[in-house]
Order: structure tokens, then sequence, then C-alpha cells
């Protein structure tokens, strides 16, 4: 189940957060897709419980593709969650032209793209403030999608080190983000001590 | 839940990978925006820190974020914060002499019961626990005094004889100095042993990876049978004894780090009789 949630999981997320088109009581209405992360995790979790569900598993013919199965559960999921009155998820569109498929990467507005603008820029900056070594772990693991294991041989280190780094870089991220104002400033930054750095980490 | 101890959460889930304080934070998430825009903020954040290369189709999910998921969804398969070495893990020059034994290290709820029934179902991989092992830790270990020569017997169930001694080692890992406090609570929730005299065991652990043994140990014979609780308070300053015993008065003493930059391990042991 932990390889099929690894394998699927990345194109359920995009047709959650993409959105689609459905009928309902006679008429054509859109869902436009969670753009929040808790939205979104929340949702994706819920539809791999329901898929993993016994019940489910049986259900399952095995004939279509199973990503399409999947899509199913999520679809039901996100319908039912709009049908509950003390649902907070995206209101409908009732144009009917615009019953495709949106990509999630791509923006959606121009509020958001400048948000995702900033957002991309606050990153680059934030790479440049990294050593080598970590912009390299970066690379692997973020950009290139590695599991630790394959960041670790490929940086000739143990799991542990990378998973080491990970926790720092990851730190770091966030102190990076409260600085440059994009994180509200909070009581909770002093939730994790500021001061533990990876071995190698000199910033 | 407060908003300040759901940041503290967020900020855990995120950072660690942690998904049982993901858990814990769900509900109050469902109900705060506030949190739920620190929530996606971050997490967004880290997204496009994926998308920042030259990646031929950018993916919707980083590849930490998507292992946090999973662990949501299949927390058996994935318990990736699991604090348990076995004894094969590490060797311990302890006070006496060479010894093995198991970390119990254990965090409150479900992430217990998920640590216990990986335990008993032997499928706990060493070194996977070593690589998931947190940079601050504490061990507390069943010294026998019977006999010439002390005997450091393992912890594992957590029990020890009434005729034993209770001993500590302590692991620093991140590279910076923190004062450690021990505690013993018994099941009344009064501290046993702690702060000052001969039981104390307070010192400022040096850093590096290594487990260190603390000097004291606490003699059982005069506390009776039962659970007791024992707490490690990491922190920058020493707290005071009142303020801890406030502290375990009011159930403050959860284990995870807190808003005052301490850090706090709980573990049980059960005292059997001769």
């Amino acid at each position: 189940m932990s390889r099929v949630f690894e394998h699927y999981s990345e194109g359920v997320a995009r047709y959650l957060a993409g959105g689609f088109s459905f009928q309902s009581e006679g008429r054509h209405l859109r869902f436009d897709g969670l753009r929040q992360r808790h939205d979104l995790h929340d949702a994706l979790a819920e539809t791999f419980r329901r898929a993993f569900e016994p019940r489910a598993r049986l259900a399952y013919e095995g004939l279509a593709p199973y990503e399409g199965y999947l899509r199913r559960i999520a679809r039901n999921l996100v319908i039912d969650r709009l049908r509950s009155k003390s649902s907070k998820w995206t209101v409908l569109d009732e144009d009917p032209q615009v019953a495709q498929e949106s990509d999630p990467t791509t923006l959606a507005s121009p509020e958001r793209a400048y948000q995702q603008t900033e957002l991309s820029r606050l990153m680059g900056l934030f790479l440049d403030t990294l050593e080598p070594t970590e912009r390299q772990f970066v690379m692997l693991r973020y950009q290139q999608d590695h599991s630790q294991e394959d960041v670790a041989r490929a940086m000739n280190k143990t799991r542990r080190w990378v998973r080491s780094l990970e926790v720092n870089v990851k730190r770091r991220l966030v102190r990076y983000m409260r600085g440059s104002g994009y994180l509200p400033a909070v009581e909770a930054s002093s939730a994790v001590p500021s001061g533990k750095r990876h071995p190698e980490s000199t910033a | 839940m407060t908003c300040d101890h759901a940041q503290q959460l967020i900020q855990r889930a995120f950072v660690w990978s942690d998904a049982a304080a993901l858990q814990r934070v769900r509900e109050h998430l469902a109900s705060c925006e506030g949190c739920q825009s620190t929530y996606d903020r971050l997490f967004e954040g880290q997204a496009a820190l994926a998308r920042t290369g030259d990646g031929e189709s950018p993916r919707l999910l980083a590849g930490p974020e998507r292992e946090l998921l999973r662990q949501l969804v299949l927390p058996r398969e994935q318990p990736s914060r699991m604090r348990f070495w076995l004894p094969t893990v590490g060797t311990v020059a302890a006070v006496v002499g060479t010894l093995t034994a198991v970390l119990l290290w254990l965090p409150s709820g479900e992430e217990e019961q998920r640590s216990r029934q990986m335990v008993a179902r032997g499928a706990a991989d060493a070194a996977a626990h070593q690589a998931a092992a947190a940079p601050l830790g504490i061990r507390a270990l069943c010294i026998s005094e019977a006999g010439a020569a002390p005997r450091v017997r393992s912890l594992v169930g957590g029990r020890c004889n009434s005729s034993d001694a209770l001993g500590f080692t302590y692991r620093n890992a991140t590279g910076e100095s923190w004062q450690l406090q021990v505690l013993v609570v018994n099941a009344a929730g009064k501290i046993v042993a702690a702060g000052e005299g001969a039981q104390s065991a307070a010192s400022a652990p040096p850093t590096g990876g290594d487990e260190r043994p603390i000097g004291n140990a606490v003699s059982l014979n005069r506390l009776g049978v039962g659970p007791l609780a024992i707490y490690g308070v990491f922190s920058r300053r020493a707290r005071s004894p009142q303020s801890l015993l406030e502290a375990v008065r009011a159930g403050a003493l959860e284990p995870g780090f807190h808003g005052d930059g301490s850090y706090i391990v709980r573990l049980g042991v059960e005292i059997d009789g001769e």
C-alpha cells in the first residue's frame, strides 16, 4: 500500500487541486479545486484511507486503471463534503464552459499568480543562503524527488545524515520564511530550538 | 488547543515530518484560519522549493510532504518517528561497564501504542531507528546492586525490580549545550527524585552524539512498587525545582518541544516487587 500511495498520490493530488466538473440535480457544476494545502492534504489522506479500506479494495475489479478508481473516490469525497452544510470548501462555478480540468501548478488568478511568483523568488533567495552541500541536497531531494535513501547514496552519506540535513534545511526554511514576513512571526518559532545545526551547516 | 500549541505542532509536523503531530492539530486547523494560513504557507513554501529547479514536470507535492501524508494514511507502515532503540543499536558505556538497553522514549497516545506494536511485532529495524533517533534524549536503566559488581539490566518492557537502582544516560547530538534535569514522578504525581541532593541529576550535557551516563542513580527500594514517570527536561537555563514541581502538578510536562525553548522527554518504568 505504501508503494501504491507513492505511485498515485501525485496524480490524485493534482486531480483534487485542479478541480473537475460534475452534474447535480440537472445542473452543470464545477468544483474549482483545492488551493489550500491543509484542504488538499486532508482530502488526499481521506481518499487513500477510503481506497485502502478492505471493502474498497475488494470493489476494485482490476480492469480499469487504478488512478481512475482513486479519482472516483476523491470525486465522491469532494461532492459529499460540498453537500455538507458545514463545508467550507470552494464554491461551485455554474458555468459549463469551464468544465475542464485545470493544471494546479499553473496559475488560476492574477492574485495567485503574484503569490506564486513572489514565493518562487523567495525560494530562490533562500537557496542562495544554503551551502553547496545543502543545495545539492535540495536539488536531489526536492527538485529531483529522490527518497532519503537515494539521496544518501548519491551523496555518499548515511540515511541518518541525510535525515538530519533535511531537518536542518526545513528548520532554516521556516526561519527564512518568518524572517521575510512570508510566515507570521509567532511565539511558536521557538518550538524547535533554533540553534540546532547539521554538522556541515555553517550558515 | 491554543493557537500557540497548534503552531508548535504544525512546525513539528513540518520540520520532523511528524504525522502524529499533524494528527493532533487537525481538529484545530479545521476551525482556525490563522493556523490554517501558517500550515498552508509552510507547505506551499516547501512545494515551491521543489519547483525552483529545472525539472521537466513540476510536482505538486514535495517529496517530504508526500512522505508525511503517507504516514498519515498508513501509520503502521511508516513509524518514522519511533524513538526505540533495540539492544543491538548501541552499546553504552554507562555507570558500570558495558550494557545493552532499550531506550524508552514514550510519546503519548497513538504514537506510544504504535511504538509498542512495532516492538511486539519484532519489526523494528535497528538501523532505521538509529537513523530516526532524535538529537536529544534520555535512557533509563535498571541497575542491580546485589552482589559485588553492579549489573545493568535492559529495560525491555519498562520494568525494574524494587531492589534495583534506576540509572540514566542522556544523548545530545544537537551541537549545543543544554541543561538537563531529570524528574522521577510516582503514580500520585509526586516528584520522588529530582532537583537536588543525592538523587538529583542536573548537568550541562556536552555536545556530541554519544550517550553519556548521568552520575547519580535513584534507589528504588524506598519508592515502593508501581509505575514511575521519568521526565528529562532539556532547557537553555535550568529551571527551579519549584517551577518543575508546578509543571508536574499542572500536567504541563508534555513530551516534545515547548514554547519556552525546552524539550521534554517522558519515560515510563514499572517497579515490580521482589
